[in-house]
């Protein structure tokens, strides 16, 4: 669409930006970067005639890296760009993951426009299973006040667009001696192109080689991204032998489902992601 | 990982193309660029179902819509409401029926693109959806509907020799396969478009790009009702089309509406509506059994393939015909038996694309000659060089043909290729490397039967300049380097000196199309046949002018030279000539045919080009994915003219072909496409190119031959996919038989031969 | 929070914005939502930043927008609005830049329509970086797609300019 029938709000705080939506509803949405938006109303899929920008919103674009109490993390707003999270030093240092996984988000470009907020609230994006191998939190506000819960809880009940995203917390992990952490998106070419599956995994183990803690996380498609729970499970407490990599392979098969579409099939998915599970779990034999 | 493009020396050159510094810095006008006073903006509405009848159409409430200036049905067609290349069967505005979702219903002239794109939703069409023929398997079944008068087989083609039934009986050695190759858009970056003006002197100018500017004037006066005379067409620069846009595509909306409202009517088509509308290149089942004997000479080759031509005709025919010519490719085969079917379907529309059916066909040629090497213990390449052509064997339909060894230039050219020999395992457990091989021969021109004029003209014009004019259309593949190249090179003037004029039917002669990479070469033959005459009538004049004799002068820059003992001196400026010359101006025109086979085989070529590729792949086992790591090819096809324009025809046919091979399809599910932009209809980016690439340009050819350069603008995209599907073979042992690569194939292929070692603990 | 305060930050479908474009400030009543694309080609006849996709899939649209290599398909009038713009037409205005030089020299081009956007974005690679790695450049330029070169040309051409 070259124009949309639509007025823009440009509201400049999160209160103002919550009335808006409140007083237009369902005749609204809020537009980010507007990149994911884009691509569906160029399909013809319908919009609102009431468009909440949050650009304005400045508070929503402050990175903060925190100590509270014993507890260190960085909280991301919602209305950062994915370049601006892709490069920034703390987040290379200390959440290289996160980075890896912006880095095969679209192209430069849209990523000069796109938000870390878009792509969680979108449900499907590419950040998600990165973040939810790195145990991240989201803020949002329900109209009080602002509320902080675990993505991987959030994703799994929130009510869609219901809410104004206001960030991603990163809690710093605690440290096992030896953390091993990987992202793989398989997209149906070599870049720039939406994810088929997509596989992030972050494992500690103590200096016995026992695997102490361990996070897993899939999606891909249209897929929602979702943790590897009865995996992790087996995982937990256990050393890397070939046998456990057996179980774990058929675990995966057995717990991860997804939907095919014309392209791939939920089969290769499956296979996919569980043989890509594995490949990284086989570099921990010991 | 180290990026290394290299090439042999001839392809190294430092010539700026002349349209260069106007593409870098944004200046060139594309024909969608352009603009006029008063312009309305045109849309075009497709129709809602793959097959359906039309019931009714109502176009009162788009009329009324405030800023619409025109609406069309096919009420408003004056002229013939047809159109196509070959012959004319697609509606331009249908009316009774629509056969595929690109077929246009209704178009709009309005005020803004945004009323107009209103416009169309307002539009009425009433239609009873009819059972759609989705597949060309199903169209040949007698319960099908039939899709057009004569039923659902728009051609039938068959070449024959000896007797492969008995022949097979005495083969050591039959391998059979077949073949699946999808439907591949030519995804060129400018999408359909441009400008109708309706001029004072009561013609029309037509700025939309095509590949024949003649032939659109033809099609278009038909439609029209009006003659060839009233119309001009402008139908250069273009960014891109690949054959895409030979065929008409807005045009006659455009011209429609610009006839009847009395404005200037721009349309440009979004990509989803050209994605819709749009040419593709031919699906195709291609099933082979060739066999041979023990020692590797093939002796019997039977073929059969199965196109699906879409809705309508446009160059349906002649791709089939190109396909079963190039059946046997550069092989010697003493008993041949090949059949061919385009058959209509309510999938799309396909046409004419770089290669014009010979990717396909070549596509399951070289897979065999694989499979047999393997069946038969023999090297793949020692089982072509024992059945490939000599420099004067018939062509591969029995026709005489210009003798040529490229066949054998490019297969030794290969054979040499260091990929060959080395055989480095790679350090990644979990991915296996390979090789592969295929060669390819390709036919330019047109082809027997086909009228195939060309032509051009040289002259002084009255600025004083040497005014080339042909009809041909630049897109990208470097015709206006070609042609200032030969010139200066023919001529013996400077860049300077030259102008060029091509793709306006106002000023230029006709010279055919820009297609069937036929382009260079006539660019050639024309200037062999209008230099000297062009080159004495000059030097004649000179020497009237000058009293100088002409055997002392000669044509080089700026103007003419007068030859001296030890050095020379510049005598007259072209610009003199031309103030001397302007009541008799010099002009030399020349008209003639692309060398054709003297033997009558419809279709059949003269002039081949050859090429073999060497493709390297790392198949992940993980994930299927199959990286092109290393692609080099050594193209035969005459002289180079303009380097750097054959390098980019070949790297970038290379990687067109690799798109092919890996990733491209337009897939459509029951008529309809799914794949509708660029999201889903994935060509290859920079990240999915092989990061080192060689290209050999042969330029020798057969004692004797006087055709010159042959085009480049098709072999390039011909032995990719062979190649890298050969190197899969290599690398895991799966013989791919569907094209785009499937990775789902390729695991499941993993699984099952046990690659994996956590598959197989106990 | 009061009504009229919200009335008065709705913009009707006009608004006026104004920006910098090619160092040129410009001041313009457009519909809120007009895709930057077509402000420049329509509204500032600035045809050198071409449309291809209209969903950010193919980069021929690219220009930077304060600094930053941006698809102005995907921009909208208001997102625009009070922001330095530069296309292809501020890139060479004293002469031709650097890199449409190695484009020509290197053959980086054939058609040309995607180079205006593709010499954006190596520009916007080149202001990152000064001698760009591999990886850089294949994921600089990876939202950019050629259909033409097959990239071979445009690789020589970031190559040589990296090495000068
Ligand atoms: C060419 C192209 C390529 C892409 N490639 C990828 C890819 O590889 N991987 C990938 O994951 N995505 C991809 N995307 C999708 C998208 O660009 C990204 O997911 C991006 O992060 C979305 O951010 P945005 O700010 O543009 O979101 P928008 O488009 O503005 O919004 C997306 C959705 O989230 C809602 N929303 C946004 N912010 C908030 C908020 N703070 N609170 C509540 N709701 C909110 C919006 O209402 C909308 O429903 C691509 C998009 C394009 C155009
Ligand atoms: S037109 Fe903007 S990215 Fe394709
Ligand atoms: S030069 Fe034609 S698309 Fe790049």
């Amino acid at each position: 669409m070259r124009v949309l029938a639509a007025k823009v709000w440009t509201p400049t705080d999160i209160e103002e930006a919550w009335s808006l939506r409140k007083k237009f509803h369902l005749e609204s949405c809020f537009v980010a970067g507007g990149t994911l938006l884009q691509t569906q109303w160029e399909k013809g899929v319908s919009y609102p005639p009431q468009l909440i920008s949050l650009e304005k919103v400045e508070e929503l674009e402050r990175m903060n890296y925190k100590t509270e109490g014993a507890k260190r993390f960085l909280q991301i707003g919602s209305m950062t760009k994915l370049a601006t999270c892709r490069n920034h030093p703390v987040i290379k240092e200390k959440w290289s993951l996160l980075s890896t996984a912006i880095q095969q988000i679209a192209a430069p470009a849209i990523r000069n426009l796109g938000t870390i907020g878009g792509n969680v609230v979108y449900g499907f994006g590419d950040a998600i299973p990165a973040l939810l191998a790195l145990d991240a939190e989201v803020s949002y506000f329900d109209g009080k006040t602002i509320k902080i819960e675990k993505l991987d809880h959030w994703l799994n009940t929130r009510q869609n667009n219901e809410v104004l995203l206001t960030g991603v917390i990163l809690p710093e992990y605690r440290h096992s001696s030896f953390v091993t952490q990987f992202y793989k998106k398989v997209g149906r070419r070599e870049a720039f192109s939406g994810s088929v599956v997509t596989v992030s995994g972050v494992i500690g183990q103590n200096d016995a080689g026992i695997i102490d803690f361990v996070r897993l996380a899939v999606g891909g498609g249209d897929n929602r991204p979702q943790r590897l729970k009865e995996t992790e499970q087996l995982l937990i407490g256990q050393m890397i032998k070939p046998l456990l990599l057996k179980n774990v392979y058929d675990t995966i098969l057995n717990e991860f489902h997804p939907i095919s579409d014309v392209f791939y099939s939920g089969d290769y998915r499956r296979w996919t992601a569980a043989n890509i599970v594995i490949s990284e779990l086989s570099r921990l034999e010991g | 990982m180290n990026m290394n493009f290299s090439y042999s020396s001839n392809l190294q050159s430092s010539f700026i193309r002349p349209d260069g510094v106007d593409k870098v810095t944004g200046n060139l006008k594309f024909l969608t660029d352009l603009s006029f006073p008063n312009m309305l903006y045109g849309k075009i509405l497709r129709s809602a179902y793959p097959h359906a009848k039309i019931i009714s159409i109502s176009t009162k409430k788009a009329e009324e819509l405030p800023g619409v200036k025109a609406v069309i049905t096919s009420k408003d067609v004056p002229g013939l409401n047809r159109f196509g290349l070959i012959f004319p069967d697609q509606p331009v505005l249908c009316d009774e029926r629509v056969r595929y979702v690109g077929d246009a219903v209704a178009a709009v002239a309005a005020e803004t693109e945004e009323i107009a794109e209103k416009a169309l939703q307002l539009i009425e069409v009433e239609y009873e959806p009819l059972p759609v023929i989705d597949d060309p398997e199903k169209a040949l079944l007698p319960s099908a509907p039939r899709l057009h008068p004569d039923g659902n087989i728009l051609h039938q083609a068959s070449y024959q020799k000896g007797d492969v039934e008995e022949a097979f009986r005495t083969c050591d050695c039959i391998v059979e396969e077949t073949y699946e190759l999808p439907r591949q858009m030519h995804a060129y970056m400018e999408t359909e478009g441009g400008v109708i003006v309706p001029e004072k002197d009561g013609r029309i100018t037509v700025y939309v790009g095509t590949q024949h500017g003649y032939k659109d004037r033809f099609q278009l006066a038909r439609i029209l009702a009006i003659p060839e005379s009233k119309i001009r067409v402008v139908s250069s620069p273009m960014g891109g089309s690949f054959g895409g846009k030979d065929e008409l595509n807005i045009q006659p909306y455009g011209a429609l509406l610009a006839i009847k409202t009395g404005c200037p009517v721009k349309i440009h088509q979004s990509r989803r509506e050209s994605v819709r509308s749009g040419l593709k290149r031919h699906p195709m089942k291609i099933t082979m059994k060739t066999g041979a004997n023990r020692s590797g000479k093939i002796v019997a080759h039977q073929v059969r393939i199965i196109a699906d031509t879409g809705a309508y005709a446009t160059l349906g025919p002649a791709v089939l015909d190109f396909a079963v010519e190039h059946a046997t490719g550069p092989y010697i085969i003493p008993n041949v038996y090949v059949e061919g079917l385009s058959v209509y379907t309510n999938n799309g529309v396909a046409g004419e694309f770089r290669g014009f059916g010979g990717n396909q066909v070549t596509f399951a040629l070289e897979g065999q000659m694989d499979r047999l090497a393997v069946e038969l213990g023999m090297c793949p390449m020692e089982l072509r060089k024992r059945n490939l052509r000599k420099a004067d064997d018939l062509g591969p339909v029995g026709q005489e043909i210009a003798p040529t060894d490229g066949a054998a230039q490019v297969l030794k050219a290969i054979s040499q290729s260091p990929l060959l020999s080395e055989r480095e395992q790679s350090t990644n457990p979990w991915t296996k490397t390979g090789v592969g091989v295929a060669i390819a021969m390709h036919g330019g021109g047109l082809g027997f039967g086909r009228l195939d004029p060309a032509g051009g003209r040289l002259s002084l014009n009255k600025d004083g300049k040497i005014e080339i004019a042909f009809g041909f259309e630049e897109f990208g593949q470097g015709l206006l380097s070609v042609i200032e190249r030969l010139v200066i090179k023919e001529i013996g003037c400077s860049a300077n000196d030259v102008k060029i004029t091509i793709g306006d039917t106002d000023h230029v002669p006709r010279s055919g199309s820009s297609t069937a990479s036929r382009g260079t070469s006539m660019v050639w033959h024309a200037l062999q046949r209008m230099k000297i005459p062009f080159t004495q009538r000059l030097l004649e004049k000179a020497s009237q002018y000058t009293g100088v004799p002409v055997d002392r002068l000669y044509l080089g820059p700026i103007g003419i030279w007068c030859r001296h003992k030890s050095d020379s001196e510049l005598l007259i400026t072209y610009k003199q000539m031309a103030d001397e010359t302007k009541d008799d101006p010099i002009q030399i025109e020349t008209e003639f045919h692309f060398p054709t086979t003297p033997h009558s085989i419809p279709g059949g070529h003269y002039l081949y080009s050859f090429a073999a590729c060497a493709a390297k792949v790392e198949v992940d086992v993980l994930t299927g994915i199959v990286r092109v790591k290393h692609l080099e090819q050594a193209v035969a096809a005459g002289p180079v003219i303009y380097p750097t324009g054959y390098l980019g025809q070949i790297e970038g046919g290379s990687v067109m072909a690799l798109g092919y091979t890996l990733l491209e399809e337009a897939v459509m599910e029951k008529g309809k496409y799914v794949t509708e932009n660029f999201d889903s209809y994935l060509i290859p980016t920079i990240n999915d190119i092989p990061l080192s690439m060689d290209i050999t340009a042969i330029e020798e050819l057969w004692e004797g031959d006087s055709y010159g350069p042959r085009g480049v603008g098709e072999i390039g995209t011909v032995a990719v996919a062979p190649a890298i599907a050969k190197a899969v073979y290599d690398a895991i042992g799966l013989w791919v038989t569907k094209l785009p690569l499937s990775r789902e194939e390729i695991v499941k292929a993993v699984n099952r031969r046990e690659l994996r070692k956590w598959l197989t603990t106990k | 929070m009061a009504d009229n305060k919200i009335a008065e930050k709705s913009s009707s479908s006009l608004i006026k914005i104004s920006l910098i474009v090619n160092e040129q400030p410009r001041e313009l009543v457009v519909d809120a939502t007009m895709r930057l694309v077509d402000i420049l080609r329509e509204e500032l006849q600035l045809t050198g930043t071409k449309i291809s996709c209209g969903i950010g899939r193919c980069g021929v649209c690219s220009v930077m927008m304060d600094g930053k290599l941006v698809n102005s398909c995907l921009v909208r009038a208001y997102q625009a609005n009070g922001k330095e713009i530069i296309t292809i037409e501020g890139l060479g205005e004293n002469g031709l830049h650097p890199i449409q030089k190695v484009f020509l020299e290197e053959g980086a081009f054939q058609c040309g329509y995607c180079t205006p956007g593709m010499i954006m974005a190596v520009k916007a690679m080149f202001d990152q970086y000064t001698h760009p790695t591999e990886e850089q450049i294949l994921e600089g330029l990876s939202g950019n797609l050629c259909r033409c070169t097959g990239y071979g040309g445009i690789i020589r051409a970031v190559q040589k300019l990296s090495q000068s």
